[in-house]
C-alpha cells in the first residue's frame, strides 16, 4: 500500500516538473504568425522563438523581429526563460542562444529585410561572413544593431 | 543608305531556323532587333539581354531552367517579352532565382507569358517604367520556404501591375522599397502566404483586384500614402489569417473594397490616419480588430452584415472615429425619419474584449453566461471603451 502510494506520489511529482519546466516549441511554419511584426512565418532558415519562465512561446519570423521584442520588453527580463535561433545550416530546428553566433549579411535576406542569420559553429559563422562580405555578431551586437536601424 | 539603327532587324530561332538556341539569337541580335522564337522546348538557363529587344513568341515556346538559377536576365532599357512560357528557374534559400529579372532598367514589359513552377516569376530590381501585364503565374504550391513570390518588386518605381493571374508562390506580388506603383484587376489567390505584401512601400495604389484563399490574406506594413480600394479580400481562415492586415500604416485610404469570410476581415495595429469607407465586411468572425496603438482612423460608410463579431480592440482606450456605418445587428429606431438611428451603437461587444486577453474563452461562445454578459455591459458599459461608439448608424444598408 505505502509502495504504491509512493510510486503515485513519484508519478505526480514527475509529472509536476514535466508540466513546469518551460520547453522549446516547434514553429509551424505556414501557419503561426510572427508576435512582432504580424506576418506568418514562411522561412525555415530564420524562425526564433523567446520562452517565458511560465512556458509561455512567442514566435518570431525573422531574429530582428525577436531582438525588438526583447529591446522594447514585451516580456519583462525577469520572465525571460530562454531566446532559441534557427542555425541556418539545420533550418527548422531551434537551438538556445548559448550555441548561437551571428551574421549580417545582404546575400542572405531575411523576411524583415536585416538580413541577420544564425550559426551554431564560430567557423561556419566566419566563413559565410567572408564569403558574403558580411560581419559576425554577437547577440549584444545584434540588439544594438536592430536598435539604430529600426528604433531609432 | 541606311544605318542598322533605324532598320531594326528580325532575329528568328527554332528548329527551322539559321539559330536554334535563344542564346545563339541573343548573341546575333543587335540593339532594336525583333528576337521571334519559334515553338517547341529550349532547355536554356543563364539567358543575358544586353541591349534593347523585343523577344516574341510563336505559338507557344517553352524556355526550361531545369530548375537551375535563372532562365533570362535584362540588363538593358526597353526590352520586351511577350507570348512565352518560361518553367523551371531554380530553387535555393541563397539566390532569388527567377525567371525574368530585370536589373536596374527603365521600360520593361512582360505581358501575355506563361511562368510554370518557377522559384521566382518576375523579379525587378533597381527598375523603373516597367509593366507587367495578363501574365499566368503558377507557382509549385509545395511548402511555403520552398517557394518564392510570383511578382516581386525591389528597390522599383513606376511600375504597373496589371491583369495577371498568380497562385502557388509564396506571395503572389510582393513589393519592398517601391513607389509610384499601381496594382490593377490581378487575380491572386491560393498563394501559400500573402497575395499583395507591401513593406516599406510608399504612395502606391492597388485596386480592382481580387485576393482570395491565400494563406494568410494580404499585408501592407511599415508603409504611408497606400491608396486601396475596389478590391475583393475573401476566404482567408487560419490562425494568422487576415483579409487584410496593416502595420505600420499612415495616411491610407480604404474604400469600396469587400472582406467577406476571413477570420480577421481587417486587422490594424499601429495605424494612423487612415480613411476606411465605404467597404463591405461581411460574414467575417471578426470584421476589424483595431489595436489600440491605431490612433486617428475614420470609419465611416461601410456595412457590417453578418460577422461573429464587429469591432474587436484590446483596450478599454479609443483614439479612432466611428459614424454612419451600417450595423445590422442594430437593434435601435429611427423617429425622426432621417436615416440615421437615434441611439448610438456600440459595435465592441465585452465578450469580443476578453477573448483578445484570452483566447480559449472563445470555447464559451454562445453560451447563455457570455449573452447576458453582453447585454449587461451593453447597457452599462463598464469595461469596453467608452468612446468607441457610432453615434450615427444607419438605419438602412449603404448602398
Amino acid at each position: 500500500m505505502i509502495k504504491r502510494f509512493t510510486s503515485i506520489a513519484i508519478l505526480l511529482t514527475a509529472v509536476f516538473m514535466i508540466s513546469c519546466e518551460p520547453t522549446v516549441r516547434t514553429i509551424n511554419y505556414g501557419q503561426d504568425g510572427c508576435d512582432y511584426c504580424r506576418m506568418t512565418i514562411v522561412e525555415e532558415h530564420y524562425g526564433s522563438e523567446l520562452l517565458t519562465t511560465k512556458g509561455k512561446a512567442y514566435k518570431f519570423d525573422s531574429i530582428e523581429c525577436l531582438a525588438a521584442f526583447v529591446i522594447k520588453d514585451e516580456v519583462k527580463r525577469e520572465y525571460i526563460h530562454e531566446l532559441y535561433f534557427t542555425d541556418f545550416e539545420d533550418a527548422g530546428n531551434l537551438y538556445p542562444l548559448g550555441e548561437m553566433i551571428f551574421v549580417q549579411t545582404k546575400k542572405l535576406k531575411s523576411p524583415m529585410g536585416l538580413n541577420l542569420s544564425g550559426y551554431r559553429n564560430q567557423k561556419v559563422a566566419d566563413d559565410v561572413a567572408l564569403l558574403y562580405f558580411g560581419e559576425t555578431m554577437s547577440w549584444e551586437q545584434v540588439q544594438a544593431f536592430v536598435e539604430t536601424s529600426w528604433l531609432k | 543608305m541606311m544605318s542598322s539603327g533605324l532598320h531594326a532587324g528580325l532575329v528568328q530561332v527554332g528548329a527551322n531556323y539559321p539559330q536554334t538556341t535563344i542564346s545563339q539569337g541573343l548573341e546575333v541580335s543587335t540593339p532594336g532587333d525583333t528576337l521571334m522564337v519559334h515553338s517547341g522546348t529550349y532547355r536554356e538557363r543563364a539567358l543575358v539581354v544586353p541591349h534593347q529587344l523585343t523577344l516574341i513568341g510563336q505559338n507557344n515556346p517553352v524556355i526550361d531552367g531545369n530548375f537551375e538559377g535563372e532562365i533570362l536576365t535584362v540588363t538593358a532599357d526597353n526590352v520586351t517579352i511577350e507570348g512565352i512560357t518560361f518553367k523551371g528557374s531554380g530553387l535555393s534559400h541563397l539566390d532569388e532565382n527567377a525567371a525574368i529579372r530585370f536589373e536596374e532598367t527603365q521600360g520593361g514589359r512582360v505581358s501575355n507569358n506563361i511562368f510554370e513552377d518557377n522559384f521566382f516569376a518576375v523579379y525587378i530590381s533597381q527598375s523603373e517604367k516597367c509593366l507587367i501585364e495578363n501574365n499566368i503565374i503558377k507557382g509549385q504550391a509545395k511548402t511555403e520556404s520552398r517557394s518564392g513570390n510570383g511578382i516581386h518588386l525591389w528597390y522599383s518605381k513606376d511600375v504597373t501591375i496589371r491583369g495577371n493571374y498568380i497562385s502557388g508562390h509564396r506571395d503572389g506580388i510582393y513589393l519592398e522599397f517601391v513607389e509610384q506603383c499601381v496594382v490593377t484587376t490581378n487575380h491572386s489567390t491560393k498563394n501559400l502566404r500573402y497575395g499583395l505584401h507591401f513593406m516599406f512601400s510608399n504612395h502606391n495604389e492597388y485596386n480592382n483586384n481580387q485576393f482570395d484563399m491565400n494563406g494568410a490574406g494580404v499585408a501592407v506594413m511599415y508603409s504611408r500614402h497606400v491608396d486601396m480600394h475596389n478590391n475583393v479580400f475573401a476566404d482567408n481562415w487560419g490562425s494568422s489569417a487576415y483579409g487584410l492586415l496593416l502595420k505600420d500604416i499612415y495616411d491610407s485610404n480604404i474604400s469600396d473594397n469587400q472582406f467577406s469570410r476571413n477570420t480577421v476581415g481587417l486587422y490594424s495595429e499601429a495605424c494612423n490616419r487612415i480613411q476606411v469607407e465605404e467597404n463591405d465586411f461581411e460574414n467575417n468572425g471578426w470584421a476589424v480588430k483595431i489595436m489600440a496603438n491605431s490612433m486617428d482612423n475614420v470609419f465611416t460608410r461601410n456595412n457590417f452584415l453578418a460577422n461573429t463579431f464587429d469591432i474587436a480592440t484590446n483596450s478599454r482606450q479609443n483614439f479612432n472615429a466611428f459614424s454612419q456605418n451600417y450595423w445590422n445587428r442594430y437593434r435601435g429606431y429611427d423617429m425622426d425619419k432621417d436615416g440615421i438611428g437615434d441611439v448610438p451603437f456600440r459595435p465592441v461587444k465585452l465578450f469580443s474584449l476578453l477573448t483578445e486577453k484570452n483566447e480559449p474563452a472563445l470555447m464559451l461562445m454562445r453560451s447563455i453566461f457570455v449573452e447576458i454578459m453582453d447585454l449587461a455591459e451593453s447597457y452599462l458599459p463598464i469595461l469596453t471603451p467608452a468612446t468607441l461608439i457610432d453615434e450615427e448608424p444607419l438605419m438602412r444598408m449603404n448602398q
